[in-house]
């Protein structure tokens, strides 16, 4: 029954293999300080491990440098924030169903936390609706979660709004924690920045932008378009205008560079993904550059 | 020209027919555009200031194809519904004959070329007669034929005007009296006037009204075969108008009394030329005369006459389909 989960594993070995998938561990091991100075067992170096946490006595017997690895102050946790809303039932950039890579970036972040032995939760929310999911450590407590963020997203679904949901994760989330939120291309407004900068503040926040398709038709792309908030089409004549095409890449890029920046003003690491191809090699970049935005 | 719709009650049932038909297009296709791919975040176009140039441009371009559509809709119904007018045909087999009988003995040669220079100018603005034309004097020659050949008549005319003249290029001589003196005497009008009536080539067979212009003084001179009277029997049992033109009328003389009465027997006239009428307006009087014997009404049909509404259509079903493809409707 574990489908969705053995899809996002599939996922990572086929589009990674093993050495990128502990080059993720790697990466997400070294994204949470507060380690305790009780020594658990050493492994091999992967690239973003601590260089500090490199056991040289050990390598120098060894052939291969060493790590350290302490067993954890405590158990950490991890909250994966989803937009609910119908927004992520549209397509991605790539032709595939946003849902279908919130659920991957979800389900890999939350296959590596569940693997080091954090526990991993989920809020997910839209206008109507706030639903959330206790922490639990299992593969089959993360299959569930994989599966209501599938059922709760539809194309009849509630409309999105993410701030209502940040704004919930505020008030609701009281222990430090990390937190990925899994959005859109939204448009960066005041109330984002109020809610995320406060919930930067007690936690660890990153953010993960699912890319929307493309508006304008581009080499000979002929298809009906329906935004789904309004039902309403985009005649084929409009997404063909060139004019509107210039303007349309000006806002689309400023649009993007805005998000970027306001989250990078907040400390806020974030990462767009196109496509599920793309989703291991962007989530990599996104830990790494937590990593080094933190310090 | 009247044009008058044949079948009114066509237009009306191909609009409202058109009409119920693109507006299920209109409907149709909006449902269908309404299931297409989901996409978040329309606004990112739909906010654009120059998405809504882009979308006025769009409405502009469907409702040119609805007005050219409605438009077409309309001329194709006035095309269905048969325009269509009154055509008057006046059979040709109406157009009347004419023979022109000269005689060309000397003291003639003036009166028969302005007789022929007036025919060279009726003769351009003839249509369907017939013109033939014969010279006589001791015996009579055919100059040509009955012809509807205006060109031919109009290049005849002016040669022998011109030999009458004595005004023949260098290149054009001849004898234009060549044929005339065979005969024994001169001036043999009872034989000329009875070859000219012989000269309608199908008697029988033609309805056509027949006339002949003769151009004598009547001074006979010699052993006629028909002697004039004879010749103007001729004429009446072959239904030939005879109008004769006397340059020569000293009122009262024998010659021209003869010839007033045998012109006035065939049903024709007589014109004395004198001071008081010239040759253009007796060749008017002979044709006033000659047009009452065409009163065959004409044949009246009803055709129709769509004029350039076809193409219309055409261009405007052309414009609707370039508009659909260019919107990609």
């Amino acid at each position: 029954m574990e489908r969705r989960l053995r899809k996002v594993k599939t996922t990572m070995s086929i589009h990674a293999h093993r050495r990128t998938l502990e080059l993720l561990d790697g990466e997400y091991a070294s994204i949470h300080h507060g380690r305790s100075h009780d020594f658990d067992d050493l492994r091999e170096y992967q690239p973003g491990d601590e260089v500090k946490d490199i056991d040289w006595k050990a390598t120098a017997r060894s052939h291969v440098p060493l790590i350290k690895r302490y067993i954890a102050s405590r158990q950490h946790t991890l909250l994966l924030v989803v937009d609910s809303g119908r927004n992520m039932a549209a397509t991605a950039e790539s032709g595939e169903s946003k849902r279908e890579i919130a659920i991957l970036v979800a389900g890999v972040l939350g296959y590596l936390a569940t693997r080091h032995g954090d526990r991993v939760g989920l809020l997910m929310g839209d206008a109507s609706r706030t639903e959330s999911m206790q922490e639990g450590g299992s593969e089959a407590h993360l299959e569930r979660m994989l599966r209501r963020v599938d059922d709760a997203i539809g194309l009849d679904g509630p409309h999105s709004h993410l701030e209502v949901v940040l704004e919930h994760a505020v008030r609701r989330m009281r222990r430090r924690s990390l937190i990925v939120v899994v959005a859109d291309d939204l448009a960066y407004t005041h109330d984002l920045d109020v809610h995320l900068g406060r919930l930067h503040a007690r936690h660890e926040v990153l953010w993960v932008s699912i890319g929307d398709a493309d508006l304008m038709a581009r080499a000979g792309d002929h298809r009906d378009l329906v935004g789904v908030d309004s039902g309403v089409g985009l005649p084929p004549f409009l997404r063909r205008d060139r004019g509107l095409r210039r303007a349309f890449d000006e806002q689309t890029a400023l649009r993007r560079e805005r998000l970027e920046a306001g989250l990078r003003s907040l400390g806020i690491a974030s990462v767009r993904v196109g496509s599920s191809a793309s989703a291991i090699g962007s989530l990599f970049r996104l830990l790494e550059r937590h990593r080094r935005a933190r310090r | 020209m009247d044009v008058t719709l044949l079948w009114p009650w066509v237009l009306p049932v191909v609009l409202v027919v058109g009409i119920a038909l693109v507006v299920v297009g209109l409907v149709l296709p909006r449902r269908r555009r309404d299931r297409g791919l989901p996409v978040a975040h329309v606004d990112r176009m739909t906010g654009l200031a120059a998405f809504r140039g882009a979308l006025l441009r769009y409405r502009l371009w469907i409702a040119g194809a609805l007005v050219a559509t409605i438009a077409g809709l309309a001329v194709a119904g006035t095309v269905a519904s048969r325009p269509s007018g009154v055509h008057a045909n006046q059979e040709d087999d109406y157009k009347r004959d004419i023979v022109l009988c000269l005689d060309v003995s000397g003291s003639m040669v003036d009166v028969d070329a302005e007789i022929l220079g007036v025919y060279q100018q009726i003769a351009a603005e003839l249509d369907g007669e017939r013109v033939g034309m014969r010279i006589f004097d001791a015996s009579s020659v055919m100059a040509f034929p009955l012809t509807s050949d205006y060109d031919y008549i109009q290049e005849q005319l002016g040669r022998y005007v011109r030999a009458l003249n004595g005004t023949l290029g260098p290149d054009e001589q001849f004898n234009y009296l060549a044929g005339t003196a065979s005969g024994l005497g001169a001036s043999l009008v009872g034989d000329g006037l009875a070859s000219c009536v012989l000269d309608f080539a199908d008697l029988e067979a033609s309805d056509r009204p027949r006339s002949i212009i003769l151009a004598t003084d009547n001074v006979v001179n010699g052993q006629q075969i028909y002697s004039l009277p004879q010749a103007g029997q001729l004429a009446v049992d072959n239904e030939v108008r005879v109008y004769a033109i006397n340059p020569f009328d000293f009122g009262g003389d024998q010659y021209s009394q003869e010839l007033r009465e045998t012109a006035e027997g065939t049903g024709g006239a007589y014109f004395a030329l004198d001071f008081a009428q010239t040759v253009p307006q007796i060749v008017d009087r002979v044709n006033a005369i000659e047009a009452g014997y065409i009163e065959t009404p004409p044949q009246i049909q009803v055709v129709d006459r769509p004029g350039a509404l076809p193409l219309v259509v055409l261009v405007l079903v052309a414009g609707v389909c370039l508009i659909a493809w260019r919107v990609r409707l």
